[in-house]
């Protein structure tokens, strides 16, 4: 709890510099990386990715999507539900600041259906990504950018009858990331980018059941991650040409989900890409 | 958030030690007459085979919780809560709590596994004693305590006895007469199978002038037979012989 108010105010705060500073607006540049730092697209700006789809509907605002979620229907038969709206800060000079809150969705009926073998027959799961990014433009090669993510998650399932049977799981998260981006030459940029898992709050399941003479409520909780500190580093390569934009890097430790900002479990290599084209 | 906080429960682990322990040594024509004694003692003891109810209640909840529970993955930690609906009195078991009353269970659960202690409140709860006479009627209301002589992990079913310690307890007690006996205790413990109901017995309290003091676990079977157990072992007899026959 104190985590969330923590955040809640940043953001507050953030907007109310944001606003207070308004009148001294900057335009973003054209070919800023958006994705784990505070930069947004000009207004009018589109970017489409294997990633992302992103719009610029001011300088400062920016809505998006995580395109992968869609296509998700392929394999769980329905699509996961994701948007994003991140608002930036806007005043001039090096520093940026933005926050982004998204949302993902998914129906998961069938999979519940599937892995319990039939008993639930509704489930859902939705994931609330809160983010506050900063960047600073160290000189004009040289941009270092730091974010604060936290996530809220919740599960819920039911049987067909919900006061027989059903219940939640919810759980939280805050995770820091670092991206350092050296420009070395226009089009071409090195990347090093490092996420720790700063804080995971217990899942805390409530559920009840009933089934003839006897009613269960539950209150109980896990730890999700066996691992008390999870990270990963992974270096990496950006090419920038006019419109078209390809990052790709490889490193080590746990690997991030994109959408939620969730690291899964364990320690491997961590191959990250992106391939999107800006206009 | 943190992990769910367990419920504090009064420790059963010593009294239960007193049950697997019994004291006294007794001599076989003394026997007969402790078991006599023994179930004519109390009132409540003569409705030991409804206490089966509580049995029922702890079990049916651990089982449905194993059955549901798939805690392979993670550690849980937490309670989970149990209403068991008493039976009632009509010929089949109610599952309405308004009609039979209820039991109602704390279970603590750690690192996935249910613990020995659970504590909860018999309210209102009533059955009728199917060992007994056939229009007794018991309602009870107490505290209670259960310890499941174990911690057991879920996903196993519970199988062991119970031992059970009631407190405050008022039992209402009615066979065919509109009115009842009121019965109301300060404390009352038992062990409960499936099978069978044990109490311990302070010899001292009996007043058969018995030269040697100590105590002795009083069993009743679902069969309607009545043994023994002392520190040597368990006293099976037949009533209707007279004789009694010590099994080490």
């Amino acid at each position: 709890v104190r985590v969330d108010s923590l955040i809640a105010n940043a953001g507050i705060l953030l907007l109310a510099l944001g606003l207070s500073t308004s009148a001294r607006a900057e335009k973003p540049r054209q070919d800023q990386r958006i994705e784990d730092t505070a930069y947004t697209l000009p207004g009018g700006g589109f970017s489409a990715g294997i990633m992302t789809l992103e719009a610029g509907i001011f300088d400062e605002i920016t809505i998006g999507t995580y395109l992968p979620a869609w296509f998700a229907f392929s394999v769980i038969d329905v699509p996961i539900l994701s948007g994003f709206i991140k608002l930036r800060a806007p005043w001039e000079g090096p520093l940026a600041l933005s926050v982004r809150v998204g949302a993902a969705y998914v129906d998961a009926s069938r999979v519940a259906g599937d892995v319990s073998s039939g008993r639930a027959v509704r489930a859902d799961v939705l994931a609330v990504p809160f983010e506050l990014a900063v960047s600073y433009a160290v000189s004009e090669s040289v941009t270092q950018s730091l974010e604060l993510s936290y996530v809220a998650m919740k599960v819920g399932a039911s049987e067909r009858n919900a006061a027989t049977g059903g219940g939640s799981a919810t759980t939280s998260n805050v995770s820091v990331s670092s991206l350092l981006e050296v420009r070395l030459t226009p089009t071409l940029a090195v990347t090093l980018a490092a996420r720790v898992l700063a804080f995971q709050s217990a899942a805390v399941i409530s559920a009840h059941l009933e089934r003839g003479s006897t009613r269960l409520k539950a209150n109980l909780g896990f730890r999700p991650y066996e691992q008390s500190f999870l990270w990963s580093v992974v270096p990496g390569v950006a090419l920038n040409w006019a419109h078209v934009h390809l990052e790709f890097g490889i490193g080590y430790g746990a690997y991030w989900l994109p959408m939620i900002q969730s690291p899964l479990p364990g320690s491997s290599p961590v191959p990250e890409g992106n391939l999107y084209v800006r206009f | 958030m943190e992990l769910p906080r367990t419920a504090d429960v009064e420790d059963l682990s010593g009294l239960e030690r007193r049950y697997e322990n019994p004291t006294a040594t007794l001599r076989d024509n003394v026997v007969l007459r402790v078991l006599e004694t023994s179930s004519d003692s109390s009132a409540l003891t003569q409705q030991l085979d409804g206490l089966h109810v509580i049995y029922a209640a702890v079990t049916s909840a651990a089982n449905r919780l194993a059955k549901q529970g798939d805690a392979d993955a993670v550690d849980l930690h937490g309670t989970v809560e149990v209403e068991y609906a008493c039976p009632g009195y009509g010929d089949e078991p109610t599952t309405n709590v308004d009609v039979g009353g209820a039991i109602y269970l704390t279970l603590n659960v750690r690192d996935s596994y249910v613990m020995r202690g659970a504590g909860g409140l018999a309210v209102g709860c009533r059955f009728r004693v199917d060992g007994g006479d056939a229009g007794t009627r018991v309602e009870l209301n107490s505290r209670l305590t259960v310890d499941l002589g174990a911690d057991t992990r879920i996903g196993t079913k519970i199988e062991s006895m119970l031992m059970v310690r009631l407190r405050d307890i008022e039992a209402r007690i009615r066979q065919d007469a509109p009115t009842g006996l009121v019965l109301n205790y300060d404390k009352y413990d038992f062990r409960v199978g499936h099978e069978r109901i044990e109490t311990l017995i302070d010899m001292s309290t009996l007043a058969l002038g018995l030269p040697s003091f100590g105590t002795a676990v009083f069993i009743a079977s679902r069969d309607g037979s009545f043994s023994l157990r002392e520190r040597r072992g368990e006293w099976l007899c037949d009533r209707a012989e007279d004789s009694c026959e010590l099994i080490r």
